[in-house]
């Protein structure tokens, strides 16, 4: 009979002492903060709310590296501190969506040239894989943002066995911004995002974050394995995640495209799937930490992703497909209160089988930037602008 | 605050590692020393945990190519191995988890994890009116665990419980303590005590508890 390496009656003291030393670690943790309830960053005026019309000032397809055949859902970010760059672009390419062979492409608009960069591979799976220390079967889907401290953050869809109901959302930075001498970022994997118990699977991001009051940022992302519904991710300042939160009694609505009415209000744009044929919206007046459904909008969408920006004039900008020309037009609508929008605005429509879709918008340089996917070969740009009506030409 | 940096290292490290070498070793290690019979424990474990390397170092070309099956155990299942490895090579029973009555891990505690795993697995698939994964990260609910844990032990020792409730509850105790300390696996405490490894693995256990009280009880 072997020795018991401490005497029965010693147990309940070291049981104590567990106790009481997991008490000590609680008590000196950092005091509770409420991560979600912090108020959203609501544009500073720059420019008046005026009647104005909106003009299209340049426009082009950026196409991908390497002369790919299949190029998809773009993300533009912007970069106001970078002497160099005014925009990135990020989107996925390869031989056809979610095939192996797809890779995170980039291209940056450059002050200098006022002409996108040629794009460069910025991720691929091989690189993830050995950055994350498991294996990724397809990636897709990227979505930039810039931190407090000027780092650039991508969040990407990654995928194993069982395709994109089965993806997570991995969470890549680069330490610093391009510069004219070093365009091309490398990245580094932070890990997976944790969303959710069951092996953190089916969750996929697409829309840009929403800005903070203090630097931090909200990312929408959405589940969709047997339902769908949307969650938001709460970000520090820093880029560290910090909470979650999920609207789980919604269905057949993912992609939520969130815009800030002000600091506590807050409205998020779905897109949805069969029956539903209206883009549907939910709202929250604490912040994000209660949503509700809000009535239908009276704009027809199924399917296809839409997107969604506030101006720093006040004006609300929404980019999606109407349900009655499927994929082949794409529109944007503008509202003064991001409910009642203005009549459709064609960016891009084409034939009957052709496809506009998957609009990124973002306000630089005084000017509404737009991107989406230019027929699934390339990614077509467009750059707009806000003139009076009296001066608008017809 | 001094705390914090340290945190987040740790959050990181636990949310890159979702899956690494010494998980996998250390379960089939586990699984070689419930296999294999040995005269002498140590040795077994020795032979068990080095054979497990090789497999690993010889095939961990093949484990990157299943993309992203494998995630972090759960501190929980760390700890539990850690019970079953240092029990087994202190005990005196021949082959692990074929122990005592008294020491075996009681039916309604499996049937906890079990019952916790289809509540978050529910709760996953939108079919909750309630967002029970993201309470996980609200640091309230370790102050929770701590207190249920810290009673569990109380009435363990005062009412003459089995001995597993208070080897159960210290390895709660400790899986909350290490989740306060690093953060890992991914800062949420749901993952910290409980992962879908483990929870199917509560749904054998509880099923062959409840066998083997009903044939005890058939014999008896």
């Amino acid at each position: 009979m072997r020795k018991d390496w401490l005497p029965p009656n010693l147990r309940p003291v070291l049981w104590l002492l567990v106790w009481l030393l997991v008490g000590v670690m609680l008590w000196l943790k950092p005091p509770t903060v409420n991560h979600i309830g912090r108020p959203a960053a609501v544009p500073a005026p720059t420019m008046t709310a005026a009647a104005h019309t909106w003009v299209i000032e340049a426009q082009g397809v950026i196409t991908p590296p390497d002369q790919v055949p299949a190029a998809h859902a773009s993300n533009l970010v912007a970069l106001p501190d970078n002497p160099a760059f005014s925009l990135a672009v990020f989107w996925f390419a390869g031989s056809k969506e979610a095939r192996p062979d797809v890779r995170i492409a980039m291209s940056l608009w450059s002050r200098q040239r006022q002409a996108w960069t040629d794009p460069v591979w910025v991720v691929d799976r091989h690189t993830a894989t050995a950055g994350l220390g498991k294996g990724l079967l397809h990636m897709g889907n990227p979505v930039a943002w810039v931190d407090q401290r000027q780092r650039l953050h991508l969040f990407v869809v990654g995928t194993g066995l069982g395709g994109w109901a089965a993806s997570r959302v991995l969470h890549l930075r680069h330490d610093s911004l391009p510069t004219a001498s070093t365009p091309s970022p490398t990245f580094e994997i932070m890990g997976q995002l944790p969303l959710g118990w069951l092996w953190n699977l089916s969750h996929l991001v697409r829309h840009s974050p929403l800005p903070l009051a203090d630097g931090g940022m909200v990312l929408p992302l959405h589940f969709e394995l047997g339902g769908h519904y949307p969650v938001f991710a709460w970000f520090s300042p820093d880029g560290e995640f910090q909470a979650l939160r999920r609207i789980t009694g919604l269905n057949h609505a993912l992609q939520p495209a969130p815009v800030a009415v002000d600091g506590q209000h807050w409205l998020a744009y779905l897109r949805t799937l069969a029956p539903r044929d209206k883009l549907n919206l939910v709202g929250t007046s604490t912040a994000g930490q209660d949503w509700q459904l809000q009535p239908e909008l009276g704009l027809s969408q199924r399917d296809s992703a839409v997107a969604s920006v506030r101006l720093p004039s006040g004006e609300f900008v929404l980019a999606r497909n109407p349900m009655e020309r499927s994929r082949n037009q794409l529109v944007m609508h503008h509202s003064p209160d991001g409910l009642n929008w203005s009549p459709a605005l064609t960016i891009a429509e084409g034939d009957t089988g052709s496809e506009y879709s998957y609009p990124s918008m973002r306000w630089s340089e005084d000017r509404l930037w737009i991107s989406y996917t230019h027929l699934r070969q390339g990614i077509g740009w467009q750059r707009w602008r806000a003139v009076p009506s009296d001066k608008a030409t017809p | 605050m001094a705390l914090a940096e340290p945190h987040r290292v740790a959050a990181n490290i636990g949310r890159s590692t979702t899956f690494s070498c010494p998980d996998l070793a250390g379960g089939l290690s586990w699984l070689g020393v419930a296999c294999l019979p040995s005269y002498d424990r140590r040795w077994r474990w020795l032979i068990c945990s080095t054979a497990a390397l090789l497999v690993l170092w010889v095939w961990s070309w093949v484990l990157p190519s299943l993309g992203l099956v494998f995630q972090t155990p759960s501190l929980l299942t760390l700890c539990a191995c850690l019970a079953a490895a240092w029990s087994d090579v202190q005990g005196p029973s021949a082959r692990l988890f074929r122990t005592s009555s008294n020491t075996r891990i009681g039916t309604w505690a499996w049937l906890s994890l079990t019952v916790t795993g289809w509540v978050l697995l529910i709760d996953a698939v939108g079919h909750l009116p309630w967002d029970v994964y993201s309470w996980g990260f609200d640091p309230r609910l370790p102050w929770c665990a701590w207190g249920l844990a810290g009673l569990w032990m109380v009435a363990a020792y005062l009412t003459g419980l089995p001995e597993w409730h208070a080897k159960a509850a210290t390895c709660w105790l400790v899986a909350t303590g290490l989740f306060v300390a690093t953060h890992a696996p991914s800062g949420n405490a749901w993952d910290a005590w409980l992962d879908p490894g483990l929870w199917l693995y509560a749904h054998y256990q509880w099923i062959n508890n409840r066998w083997f009280q009903r044939t005890r009880i058939n014999h008896s």
